[in-house]
């Protein structure tokens, strides 16, 4: 018998095995590279390609030096924009999608919603370019409107910022739902018994009980803004910054330690981000279970 | 009785009408670049020729893909797929236990957050230490895999609501314990569609990854490396219909996630 996280007992019906098998290759597939890449950053290499291991941390130097902080600075203040504003347009629509549109609407809007989950972001980045492009849907359109054309909103930072929100956006907003669609339904019933309107229960009450799907969908979202590479090549011109062109760039300069630094800096960095969100994706997953039951995940 | 139906002072009313009209911007920022592309693609725009609805870029789209590509794509997404709902169901087989499915679902959230390049990297010079090198189809099947996870966990999860705890204990009363036969009579049959959705939908994610088979595949002549450079170039009509055929896919799959988990729902005989 083992306790459950809502603290009832419950018997242990399949044993450790569906339990070990998934862990076992998740670590030896997903986490124990990084443990090599760890240790394998403290080294230097020669040029028939042998790692000899060092005490210094070098190759971090040769990282944190110079123009590479700055892209990475750079790179760091993308992702707290895009996520940020990701997060203040995700929560008022969640709140529109839960409580305010008939379920025609609702359905609609999901559908569409979960439209980047499944599509390759290559895809997208593409259809972005066509429709930013010098004869896409936006220039077109001002042509027909007989006014001038705008350059500046392909391959520049305007460009990125726009297709990385229409992709990431989702990421922001279905935490957010998830979360507002398991509060208990008793809570809307006494807003509304109260009589104290949408502008002030979306304040009052959805606002804060949504904090962790707000906490999720900002993590979400930042750390796929922060591992973006589609949209930045195909839009963002000749000066790309992203961290795969950063990899791509040491990579083929055959700066290995330098690539092993970068995964390292950039892994732990997201890796402490990840955790605090899988804390918010508990809380949020949490809700689901009925005060009486524990197995109910959905 | 819908929050829009309900009655309000102005400025409820303004507020909603700004919600509703945020919400639509979101939707067509999300949705319009995929629609307009694809409408492009069923447009021949060739010189010469009359303009119209037209399968043309779709046909010279699949001519223009080797054999050898379909087959090595095939290979790598069905085997990320049937691996994908294997650990997904093993994972969702812990039901039970929320701590152990939380912690599951955390601990494969966590890696498949971080950069896609950097893992793969990571993933490429760690088994290099071991002797094995890129273009190494396993190698790109379990990085695939383990990015899929999740999400077959999640999927395969949904369907366990259905199963309640009552009727788990008397199959296993009945059963005599052995969790094969539970698992096998009274488990399966009844998330059998969720899992298939699993399988899908991991299949078309590993279809569409290309950051992580570019680092992993090597040599090896794979679907999304031939996209991804038709894409990147931009200048064969085709990658209209490349776009075509991915959203067609993704509309699939969320067709067939939707009708495989309310399915596993209906079909149940395990509901409360």
């Amino acid at each position: 018998m083992l306790k459950s996280a809502t603290g009832t007992q419950g018997p242990a019906y399949f044993g450790n095995i569906p339990y070990w098998i998934p862990i076992a290759f998740l670590f030896a597939f997903g986490f124990a590279p990084w443990i090599v890449i760890v240790i394998q950053s403290f080294s230097t290499m020669d040029d028939a390609g042998h790692f000899r291991l060092l005490t210094s941390g070098q190759s971090y130097y040769e990282i944190l030096a110079g123009y590479r902080l700055a892209v990475l600075g750079q790179i760091l203040r993308r992702g707290l924009f895009v996520a940020t504003l990701d997060i203040s347009l995700a929560i008022p629509v969640a709140f529109l999608v839960v409580r305010l549109v008939p379920n025609w609407l609702r359905n609609l809007m999901i559908v569409g919603l979960t439209l980047p989950f499944f599509s390759s972001d290559v895809t997208r980045a593409f259809a972005w370019r066509e429709m930013l492009g010098g004869h896409g849907f936006v220039n077109n359109t001002l042509a027909a409107l007989h006014l001038p054309p705008i350059d500046w909103i392909i391959f520049s930072e305007f460009g990125v910022t726009i297709a990385l929100v229409s992709s990431t956006a989702p990421f922001a907003i279905f935490p957010i739902i998830i979360r507002l669609a398991t509060i208990r339904p008793s809570i809307w019933l006494a807003a509304d018994d109260l009589g104290i309107g949408a502008f002030r229960e979306f304040v009052f009450v959805a606002a804060p009980l949504s904090l962790p799907g707000i906490l999720f969908g900002w993590i979400a979202s930042f750390v796929v803004t922060i591992g973006a590479s589609a949209e930045i090549a195909m839009l963002q011109g000749t000066s790309q910054l992203s961290l795969s062109k950063m990899i791509a760039d040491l990579e083929s300069a055959r700066e290995i330690p330098e690539v092993f630094a970068l995964c390292t800096l950039s892994g732990l960095f997201l890796f402490s981000l990840a955790i605090l969100g899988a804390f918010a994706f508990t809380r949020t997953l949490g809700n689901h279970a009925p005060p009486s039951g524990r197995r109910k995940l959905s | 009785m819908t929050g829009w139906a309900k009655k309000g002072g102005v400025r409820d009313n303004i507020f909603r009408v700004f919600l509703l009209i945020l919400g639509i911007s979101i939707f067509v920022v999300v949705v319009s670049p995929l629609v307009s592309v694809c409408a492009k693609s069923l447009t021949y725009v060739g010189a010469g020729h009359p303009r119209g609805l037209t399968m043309h870029w779709y046909f010279a789209l699949f001519q223009s893909i080797s054999p050898a590509s379909w087959r090595n794509t095939l290979f790598v997404s069905g085997s990320v797929a049937i691996l994908g709902a294997t650990l997904g169901f093993m994972a969702a087989l812990n039901w039970w236990s929320p701590r152990r499915i939380y912690f599951l679902l955390a601990f494969s959230f966590v890696i498949s957050s971080l950069p896609a390049a950097a893992e793969a990297a990571a993933l490429a010079y760690s088994f290099r230490a071991l002797g094995i090198h890129r273009s190494t189809m396993p190698l790109l099947v379990a990085a695939h895999a383990v990015w899929v996870v999740p999400f077959c966990t999640i999927i395969v999860s949904a369907a366990f609501s259905a199963i309640s705890d009552s009727q788990i204990s008397a199959a296993f009363e009945l059963s005599k314990g052995r969790r094969i036969v539970v698992a096998k009579k009274v488990i399966l049959p009844n998330v059998r569609p969720a899992i298939v959705s699993a399988a899908l939908i991991a299949f078309l994610l590993s279809i569409n990854e290309y950051v992580r088979t570019t680092y992993l595949s090597g040599s090896l002549d794979l679907l999304s490396r031939k996209i991804n450079g038709m894409m990147m170039s931009g200048t064969d009509p085709t990658v209209y219909a490349v776009t075509g055929l991915n959203v067609a896919l993704a509309l699939a799959g969320l067709a067939v996630l939707t009708a495989g988990i309310a399915l596993s729902r209906r079909q149940s005989p395990l509901r409360d």
